[in-house]
């Protein structure tokens, strides 16, 4: 580190002023995960199993979604959430694992690939004067996940169209929208998928969400725009087999102002609402209310008999670190913002609404899929703050599980995999990926949901250390 | 941030003719590209940077589409500063078609293939000099995706 402190300081006597942002990229403890992947990808290639072996019947593919171009020499991406959409595969078959990865081919990528610099505005990135954009889409990353539908990887921004992809070559089919006037429309990263395949998601603009409804094969069955009555930041939701439920926090766009982000304020003496709507008919709703807090995503939600509902989310006490963290990481460390707290958001039939804290620390919520918007028990997250550990709440019994990967471990979101032929939550592998930083690689974490205390049962690692994703889906053999 | 689009191609069916150069006129041909053969195009021109402003067109045609290429012809212009900007009518339904938020979900685009950022482009990014005699303008439109 100090060495190349030094070299910078030197390169910078000498005017080679391009060469910083990537030196300082890597001054921070998410530097690596924060560096341009190979323009070209990663061709498909073996991983070395360097703990345990493959549990047999685990056979599928991971499929991960992060920004992965941040910086074309001195001209920088202002904000992690802004890095070009790139896509990786960890297919798994035969007890082997292959890692490959491909930028989405976006229109921003395209141009701004050939010119060689940040052309476009993002959430956190201003653009060049005079960006040509004439549509959300033009902006579109295609960075923050990736869903399976009709056969098609579809890789996921938050203000606008699916990017269609070709789940075995990464390659990119490109935007075609679900009806000719609903093209540009936001499609948000956090699609969810009823047991029986029917896929549910929102998108934000003002105070205005569209409400999608697609069928299994991902074509649109309906779309419906609703007033939310709020500009909250919107990036996940949750619903159970009767309701859609939309978190409105406290950090509201209230001012039009480049770059995006600094159009939003934290309204810490404003309560986090809760607007609960009938799947069968959107006038028809209810509105909760707890205190003040921030969020990005939730486990899922599900509902008592009763009419009692219950959604996981990972709570923050506010929104610093999209506000600060996430565009200082791109230039160099300027501290951590402690991780969120797991917490149970409870909405009572009369209306009352309670939170209940689980005392464990993480993000990117994930459960059984299988069971969405149904009773479960379980929710995995990641932690990649404080000590990088993998935690596992149970909120029926109250008891939680962790394991912790120990120091230079990025750990990253973990999926759960049911075993084939089992039926319970318990009966599921974890699946997901952390970035070692001693080795420089990206590695491949299996555990069982049954024991994740024990360690993971088995440990691929790439050749390549790729940048840190977001979001992922496993796509079963 | 596109309603201001939206009304300056909606909304400007007004032409205002200008006043004929006796002698020495220009002609402009608007070669268009990057088309799905389908519906119209709907050409404006505009004269000055008020005009563009006000939506007030020199003159207009409206262009069927049949191949992915298309031209028109506009004469008897005064040499000057001219602006283009079109939309293809898609649809075929004379009207610039926008998704429930605003969003236009029909090709648009400007004379020097100018474009704007979240909005149309401005007069100083779509200007061109119209000469007497032959003039052209090749626009791309929907070159995006
Ligand atoms: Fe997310």
């Amino acid at each position: 580190m100090i060495a190349r402190r030094e070299l910078l300081a030197g390169a910078a006597a000498v005017g080679a002023l391009a060469a910083a942002p990537a030196a300082f990229a890597s001054e921070s403890p998410w530097g690596l995960g924060v560096e341009n992947a190979p323009v070209d990808g990663y061709a498909p290639a073996a991983m070395r199993r360097v703990h345990g072996r493959a549990p047999s019947g685990l056979e599928g593919s991971l499929y991960r979604n992060g920004p992965g171009w941040f910086r074309y020499g001195s001209s920088s991406t202002g904000h992690w959430f802004d890095g070009d959409g790139f896509i990786q595969r960890f297919a798994i078959a035969d007890g082997q694992a292959r890692h490959s990865g491909k930028f989405a081919d976006t229109l921003k990528r395209r141009i701004e690939q050939q010119r060689q610099e940040i052309v476009f505005p993002g959430f956190g990135t201003r653009g060049v004067r005079g960006a040509p954009v004439q549509s959300p889409d033009d902006i579109n990353a295609a960075n923050t996940s990736v869903m399976i539908a009709g056969g098609e990887l579809w890789a996921l921004w938050e203000g606008g169209s699916p990017t269609r992809m070709n789940p075995e070559t990464l390659d990119t089919i490109g935007i075609r929208p679900f009806r000719e006037d609903l093209a540009a429309m936001p499609f948000t990263a956090h699609p969810k998928v009823e047991p029986n395949g029917r896929i549910w998601n929102i998108g934000a603009y003002g105070q205005r969400v569209i409400i999608w409804r697609l069928a299994a094969n991902g074509v649109l069955e309906d779309a419906q725009v609703i007033d939310v009555g709020s500009r909250s930041y919107l990036h996940d939701w949750a619903v159970t087999e009767r309701h859609l439920i939309i978190p409105l926090q406290p950090w509201v766009h209230d001012r039009m102002t480049a770059p995006m982000v600094d159009g939003y304020t934290w309204h810490g003496d404003q309560p986090f609402r809760i607007l609960v709507l009938d799947k069968n008919d959107y006038s028809n709703r209810r509105t909760y209310e707890l205190p003040a807090m921030f969020y990005f995503h939730t486990g899922d939600a599900w509902e008592d008999s009763d009419g009692t509902i219950r959604f996981d989310l990972c709570a923050s006490p506010n929104a610093h670190f999209v506000t600060e963290q996430a565009r200082t990481m791109l230039q160099q460390d300027s501290g951590e913002t402690p991780s969120a707290e797991l917490a149970l958001a409870v909405l009572h039939p009369d209306g009352r609404a309670e939170l209940q804290r689980s005392g464990i620390h993480g993000e990117f919520p994930q459960t059984d899929r299988r069971r969405q918007g149904l009773a479960r028990d379980l929710v995995v997250i990641a932690n990649d703050r404080e000590v990088s550990t993998l935690g596992l709440m149970n909120w029926r019994t109250g008891a939680s599980d962790s394991y912790s990967f120990g120091a230079g471990q990025m750990v990253q979101e973990h999926l759960f995999v049911p075993k084939p032929g089992a039926s319970g939550e318990r009966e599921s592998w974890l699946v997901g990926v952390t970035l070692n930083e001693r080795e420089r690689a990206t590695e491949v974490h299996v555990f069982d949901a049954a024991s994740i205390s024990d360690g993971p049962v088995v440990i691929w690692r790439s050749r390549y250390a790729a940048p840190l994703g977001f979001h992922g889906t496993w796509r079963g053999a | 941030m596109y309603r201001s689009i939206i009304a300056a191609l909606v909304l400007a069916t007004a032409v205002v003719p200008t006043a004929r150069a006796q002698d020495a006129s220009g002609a402009l041909t608007v070669q268009l590209s990057g088309l799905e053969p389908q519906g119209a195009v709907m050409i404006q021109i505009f004269a000055s940077e008020t005009a563009y402003a006000a939506g007030q067109a020199a003159s207009a045609q409206r262009v069927v589409v049949d191949g992915a290429t298309e031209e028109a012809r506009f004469e008897g212009l005064a040499p000057g500063q001219y602006a283009v900007r079109l939309f293809h009518d898609v649809n075929g339904d004379g009207r610039f078609n926008t998704n429930p938020f605003g969003i236009p979900t029909e090709p648009f685009a400007f004379s020097n293939n100018a474009r704007g950022t979240f909005g149309p482009a401005s007069w100083s990014q779509a200007a061109f000099a119209l000469n007497a005699g032959e003039n052209t303008q090749a626009i791309a439109v929907g070159g995006g995706q």
